[in-house]
């Protein structure tokens, strides 16, 4: 996949950079002092990108942990998100690291240590991942989950979610089931997932991969979030949902978010820039410094309502 | 247009020949140019090369940017060519690097003000690319930058003025030339437009609206419009009650 790498001088002998040189066929090496001389470039085309893209190899520099507000949360009280690569080989039309990031190269910062130490340091509280990328998609380059996982089974106090729209669930056999770690899985009706969320697993073979690794024994989330308005929305809603469901073990079942689409007012202008999205930003309003839904309560009433015949309340969060 | 920058007419000859560029009259450098190609013949060093790009951008709209020319290493041949992926100073300038164009190896480059002699490091030497690249960032994207460099010189082989080198190199050259110009062809063509003037936020709405057509059998002609607004309104409103995959 990649052959173009950009690496920080930090960490040019950190043996995940030596491994990624290693696999790849005819690497392509260009030293940098500091990532954002490449990926904070002016004048860079997201698009362009996807098609040539690359990977930078970098070290992660504090803050390892940024808080969450409690309303974002799962039910915990202290929550922070973390980062161990920027940008998605996903290409969600309406996502907002479209608007965030002015490269679509992926930065993958390989110094796990530092901030699985600051997680140690919290002691407890909800730790996820999956903000500024899906946490799965890389996973087979990254092996993030090979190192975090044995470590939040030795630290039951902290929980992890792992965030994703992909059907990736090696790691999950090849490790036991800790009670404090949740797959979850973003969903979204199949029209969507087709025509919005490019390069993404298919509805059904996240379904099919939400049971495999419940069956064997981990906890998962559902996060239907963002929900797209578009025709036909009530009557697909209804039936996406009781298709969902079906796969559903509730004792195993986590939690469920709920949220629209909203999008900070400031990435307007990158994402116009994105053809692709100004479907998605022609439905959208500004409201408060966001663009959202004008129609956000209507569609959210509906949903939480639907939702309702699913799931027990505590275990329903929205955003 | 492609604009070639390049500081020497004898870099310059192969390029004018192939292409059969005709030289521009009233320039204040010499300029040559086809339907699709700008060439200037800046002159030696990186502020000559910035003010090229400047003078030929308010003159033709330059779409795509390239700079070749000959360069100076301690240890490659003569006559090897390379993309440059950095050029070296502070700060450093990471131009993009496509995987089509197998120039590789690609290098690492430092812009000298004067013809290098030492070669201390294992890099490319040049007189140019660093006030080409700064010039060019003004005007377009990064991703429509390129710089190519073919080696003349070195600590042990001083330089000659020849065309050989670039004569060696110019039908793969040429090559990635005429790739950028047809790519640059066809992102020119718009699609389908109605006879309503469209902002480009507008024209974006519905270039991404016709996208979500494709394969469809849809008439788009019977939509009939007073201004812009109306007919993507008209057109988004078609799409949602025909498409059964709308979104």
């Amino acid at each position: 996949m990649f052959d173009t790498f950009y690496i920080e001088e930090d960490v040019k002998t950190h043996p995940t950079v030596q491994r990624y040189l290693e696999k790849a066929k005819n690497p392509h090496v260009i030293f940098c002092k500091n990532y954002k001389e490449i990926f904070n470039r002016r004048k860079q085309n997201f698009r362009e990108q996807k098609k040539h893209t690359a990977m930078i190899l970098a070290k992660k520099r504090p803050p390892y942990l940024h808080p969450i507000p409690e309303a974002f949360s799962i039910g915990g009280k202290d929550n922070f998100y973390f980062s161990h690569i920027l940008n998605c080989p996903f290409d969600c039309q309406y996502c907002f690291l479209q608007g965030m990031y002015q490269s679509a190269y992926f930065v993958h910062f390989v110094n796990y240590e530092e901030t699985l130490l600051a997680i140690k340091e919290k002691g407890s509280g909800h730790f996820f991942s999956g903000y500024d990328g899906d946490s799965l998609a890389l996973e087979p380059k990254t092996r993030f989950l090979e190192t975090f996982l044995p470590f939040f089974a030795k630290n039951p106090q902290a929980l992890l979610e792992i965030r994703t729209k992909s059907a990736y669930t090696k790691p999950f056999f090849q490790h036991e089931p800790i009670d404090n770690c949740v797959i979850a899985w973003s969903l979204n009706p199949e029209n969507i997932v087709r025509n919005l969320e490019k390069k993404t697993a298919s509805l059904e073979k996240r379904l099919k991969a939400l049971k495999a690794v419940q069956d064997r024994g981990w906890k998962i989330g559902l996060r239907f979030d963002p929900i797209i308005e578009h025709a036909g929305f009530f009557k697909n809603m209804k039936a996406f949902f009781k298709e969902v469901f079906s796969y559903v073990q509730e004792p195993l079942l986590h939690s469920v978010t709920l949220g629209a689409f909203r999008l900070p007012k400031a990435y307007k202008k990158t994402m116009e820039k994105n053809v692709s999205s100004l479907n998605i930003l022609a439905h959208s309003i500004e409201k408060d410094r966001e663009l959202r839904y004008e129609r956000e309560k209507e569609l959210l009433a509906f949903c939480e309502k639907e939702l309702q015949k699913y799931v027990p309340q505590q275990k329903l969060f929205k955003i | 247009m492609l604009f070639l920058s390049i500081a020497f007419p004898l870099e310059a000859k192969p390029f004018i020949r192939h292409f059969s560029l005709q030289k521009e009259e009233k320039t204040f450098f010499p300029l040559y140019k086809n339907e699709q190609i700008v060439l200037g013949v800046t002159g030696c060093g990186q502020n000559k090369a910035a003010a090229a790009f400047g003078y030929v951008a308010a003159l033709y709209p330059i779409k795509i940017a390239v700079n070749i020319g000959y360069a100076g290493h301690a240890i490659e041949k003569s006559g090897a060519l390379f993309s440059i992926n950095k050029i070296l100073g502070e700060p450093s300038f990471y131009p993009h690097r496509r995987k089509d164009f197998s120039l590789d190896p690609s290098t690492s480059l430092q812009t000298v003000e004067k013809m290098e002699k030492t070669f201390a490091d294992l890099c490319l030497y040049d007189m140019e690319a660093q006030g080409f690249f700064s010039a060019a960032m003004s005007f377009l994207p990064l991703e429509k930058i390129f710089l190519w460099k073919i080696v003349s010189d070195g600590p042990n082989d001083p330089f000659v003025p020849t065309s050989k080198w670039i004569e060696k190199s110019l039908e793969k050259l040429a090559g990635y030339i005429n790739k950028l110009t047809s790519e640059m062809k066809k992102e020119k063509n718009e699609p389908f437009l109605p006879n309503l003037h469209f902002s480009s936020y507008q024209k974006h709405r519905l270039q991404r609206l016709l996208s979500l057509a494709e394969g469809s059998d849809l008439d788009f002609s019977s939509i009939k419009a007073p201004n812009a607004s109306t007919y993507l309104d008209a057109l988004e409103k078609t799409l949602r009650d025909t498409l059964p995959n709308y979104v």
